[in-house]
């Protein structure tokens, strides 16, 4: 769960046509954004509708770097005000559509970073994002063997000899 | 001692595989939470063919991925007789792993193959969300039964080989089958359509020579009427053509309140043209609604005149996109298509796969005065005063007459660019291009007229040659490429020449361009000195032509070249001197 802390005006700047709201990182960075940018963010909707009740203006602490958490404002920023079907609570869940041009840019980066995102925006609940990251990490290992993807993806070989040749693990099918 | 190594094996097997487990927990990947790992799994199995066998190979990654993909019932829901053939017994494994899922099925059943679908049909009914068949009816018909129930049924796609009239059962979803949505049948007639209602796609082909029966014109209004979230409609050889039909259909079509399709996103007909006028009588599509007509029996001119009202009120209407390009297709003797689109360019392909241009008409002209009637009729028709690109790729051949190109450049105002081969097409295209240009506009009438009054009377002033589109499918020939070339390089010199109220005589053709060189073939690159006086820019293979840089660029090139040579000492050829001053006779076109 996000620790909500009170914080003093002076923090936030002065509110606008859009309200803005305090996100802090992992490694303590105070990161302030506008209200509308973040509305992809389920998680960050549930917290506002939960700061409506009382008059005090708060600030979200995230476990993730600033670092990440910039990536993932970058997103929300590129798709401010565009619909996304993904994001949509009452849409089927998405088939086998292919990343968006611009998704496919913006997550060209190694994997560790990769992870990051979709970690991240899986604790956010922004579904497209999460969506697109998983495409991503799909395409790295399409194509490939048991073997590639295992490097790929810096995982070892945890089945014993049995295992792997026994014929319920083969199945698969 | 044999039994002491055993043991040690079997000890340190162990521990490598406790080893491999605690590098594993701290991988990267393993911090994923197992919904997250599912959604990746999923999304590689959807791009490497969910349907079959090969997905399965990122199960095999480690532990936890074969755990998270053996637990997630979806993964298992797609049913195919691809994995079947692989194994007999997958398909069993795969449904027991599918759990009480919705399955997605797609079969292809030979003869001894059909118990696998029986059986599917038999136990899993109730749980059948999708279900796409390919192959001879007579095989997979039978087990469509009556009464059947298909309570989650959602996509029903029937595709039939066999050229037999085959029906399916009257009363197919007498029982239900509450959420289908989406109805493709291919060859096969059906009956019991009061059954169905609230359909989004509703697509109905049947071959030329068919004999399947389709459903009376007011059963497909009725279908409609009760669908009004439709938003694909595809009818291929499914209105009557036969004259007792067409009547009937007329009458039909006078009804008061025509069907409001307020979702329609795609129109597919292909049909007789008094079927396709009375159709769109009968519908009201919405403003962005794609219209692709095959209207067949449009032999003259005037055959086309019931279809413009339909398509002049869809395309005219406030909300319709403004369109931007066009493409032409012609083969002589067979059709004529006129392509209208929003995209600032025009797929030329007849039947792409995922295209849908917002407007496309096909039609069947049998003389040169016939297909100028309907391009005069249609593009008169159509809101063109945007467009500024025309594809006109798939012309070739002898389809269309210079008089005819004359007709459609006077009634296309703004159009800037054209994209053509290098064909006889081309040749046509051009002459009809300097004939419009000669003519001005005389001879014009009424809303073309008006455009002329208010300035916006232009032609094309790109052209953009596919150099390697000869309109056939190998090598360009040489001997005919020489002809085409020679035939733009007279053409443009007359264009030149040419003295016209709009035209003053020594003004050159704008800008010309060659590009795509498939096969290697580079005539256009040899004609470029003869061409570049004739045109103000000439680009090849995307960039801006003249002699004085290229004569600089290979001077520059040589200039290298006898350094690098002196400096591995090899010995400079004896004519390097006299090439060196600018000859292009030696000049490797590769260079360029």
């Amino acid at each position: 769960m996000p620790t909500i802390v009170s914080v003093d005006d002076s923090t936030v700047p002065g509110e606008g046509s859009s309200r803005l709201l305090l996100l802090v990182s992992s490694d303590n960075k105070h990161i302030v954004v506008e209200e509308d940018i973040m509305s992809r963010s389920r998680f960050i909707s549930k917290q506002v509708e939960g700061f409506e009740a009382t008059s005090q203006r708060h600030a979200i602490l995230l476990p993730f770097s600033s670092f990440v958490l910039n990536k993932v404002i970058e997103y929300c920023s590129h798709y401010r005000g565009y619909y996304l079907l993904e994001d949509d609570p009452d849409a089927a869940p998405p088939g086998r559509s292919p990343v968006r041009e611009w998704d496919q840019e913006f997550l060209d980066v190694d994997r560790n970073m990769l992870l990051r995102i979709i970690k991240a925006a899986h604790y956010l609940e922004i579904k497209s994002l999460v969506g697109s990251c998983a495409r991503a990490i799909a395409d790295m290992i399409r194509g490939k063997t048991t073997e590639e993807m295992r490097e790929i993806l810096g995982v070892e070989n945890d089945f014993t000899p049995e295992e792997e040749h026994s014929p319920s693990s083969k199945c698969t099918g | 001692e044999r039994a002491r190594l055993d043991a040690r094996l079997h000890e340190l097997r162990n521990e490598i595989q406790s080893v491999q487990l605690q590098r594993n927990a701290i991988a990267p990947i393993s911090f994923l939470p197992n919904e997250l790992l599912f959604r990746i799994i999923l999304y590689h199995a959807y791009s490497v063919d969910i349907f079959s066998a090969s997905w399965v190979k990122a199960m095999l990654v480690c532990r936890r991925w074969y755990e998270v993909a053996r637990s997630h019932a979806q993964l298992w829901s797609y049913v195919s007789d691809s994995v079947r053939r692989q194994s007999p017994s997958h398909v069993w494994e795969m449904l027991k792993r599918s759990g009480d899922y919705p399955l997605t099925c797609t079969f292809s059943p030979m003869d001894e193959e059909v118990y696998v679908l029986e059986m599917i049909l038999k136990k899993h009914m109730h749980r059948v969300r999708s279900l796409k068949i390919n192959g001879d009816a007579k095989l997979f018909s039978p087990l469509l039964k009556e009464g059947d129930r298909w309570p989650i049924l959602e996509h029903l796609a029937l595709d039939s080989w066999g050229s037999e009239n085959t029906h399916l059962s009257p009363s197919l979803f007498e029982h239900g089958a509450p959420r289908l949505r989406s109805l493709e049948l291919n060859n096969i007639g059906m009956s019991g359509w009061h059954y169905l209602s609230n359909l989004t796609n509703l697509s109905l082909v049947r071959g030329h020579d068919g004999t399947t029966p389709h459903p009376s014109f007011d059963v497909l209004l009725a279908t409609l009427q009760r669908s009004p979230s439709l938003r694909r409609l595809k009818l291929h050889g499914y209105l009557p053509s036969d004259e007792e039909g067409l009547m009937a259909l007329d009458r039909l079509s006078t009804q008061p309140f025509p069907i409001d399709l307020p979702l329609l996103e795609h129109l597919d007909v292909v049909a007789a043209f008094e079927a396709i006028d009375a159709l769109l009588r009968c519908v009201i599509l919405p403003p962005t609604a794609s219209m692709y007509l095959i209207a067949r029996g449009i032999f003259e001119g005037w055959g086309v005149t019931s279809l413009l009202v339909p398509i002049h009120r869809h395309l005219h209407q406030s909300g319709s996109p403004v369109l931007l390009s066009l493409s032409i297709n012609s083969y002589p003797d067979s059709y004529t298509s006129i392509t209208a689109d929003s995209t600032p360019t025009t797929e030329s392909d007849l039947f792409p796969n995922d295209y849908r241009p917002h407007f496309r008409l096909v039609v069947h002209p049998t003389k040169q005065s016939a297909c100028r009637s309907v391009f005069t009729k249609v593009l008169n028709a159509l809101p063109l005063d945007n467009a500024e690109h025309a594809n006109l790729t798939l012309v070739w051949g002898h389809g269309l007459s210079t008089t005819t190109w004359r007709k459609v450049f006077r009634h296309l105002p703004r159009l800037k660019v054209v994209r053509i081969g290098v064909n006889e097409g081309m040749v046509a295209v051009l002459e009809g291009i300097t004939d419009a240009v000669k003519h001005g506009t005389q001879g014009l009438w009424g809303a073309q007229r008006r455009r002329a009054a208010r300035g916006l009377f232009a032609w094309p002033t790109h052209l953009s040659l596919v150099a390697s589109n000869d309109g056939g499918t190998g090598v360009p020939d040489p001997v005919a490429q020489t002809h085409y070339y020679d035939s733009l390089v007279r053409l443009l010199s007359e264009y030149r020449d040419m003295d016209a109220p709009l035209k003053p005589a020594g003004v050159c053709w704008p800008t010309l361009e060659i590009d795509s060189i498939r096969h290697g073939y580079v005539m256009g690159h040899d004609y470029r000195h003869a061409l570049f006086p004739l045109v103000q820019d000439l680009i090849i293979y995307g960039k801006s032509w003249d002699p004085v840089s290229e004569r600089k660029r290979m001077r520059e090139s040589r200039r290298k070249m006898r350094e690098l040579r002196k400096e591995f000492g090899i010995p400079q050829p004896e004519d390097e001197g006299s090439s060196s001053e600018g000859s292009d006779s030696a000049e490797d076109p590769a260079q360029i």
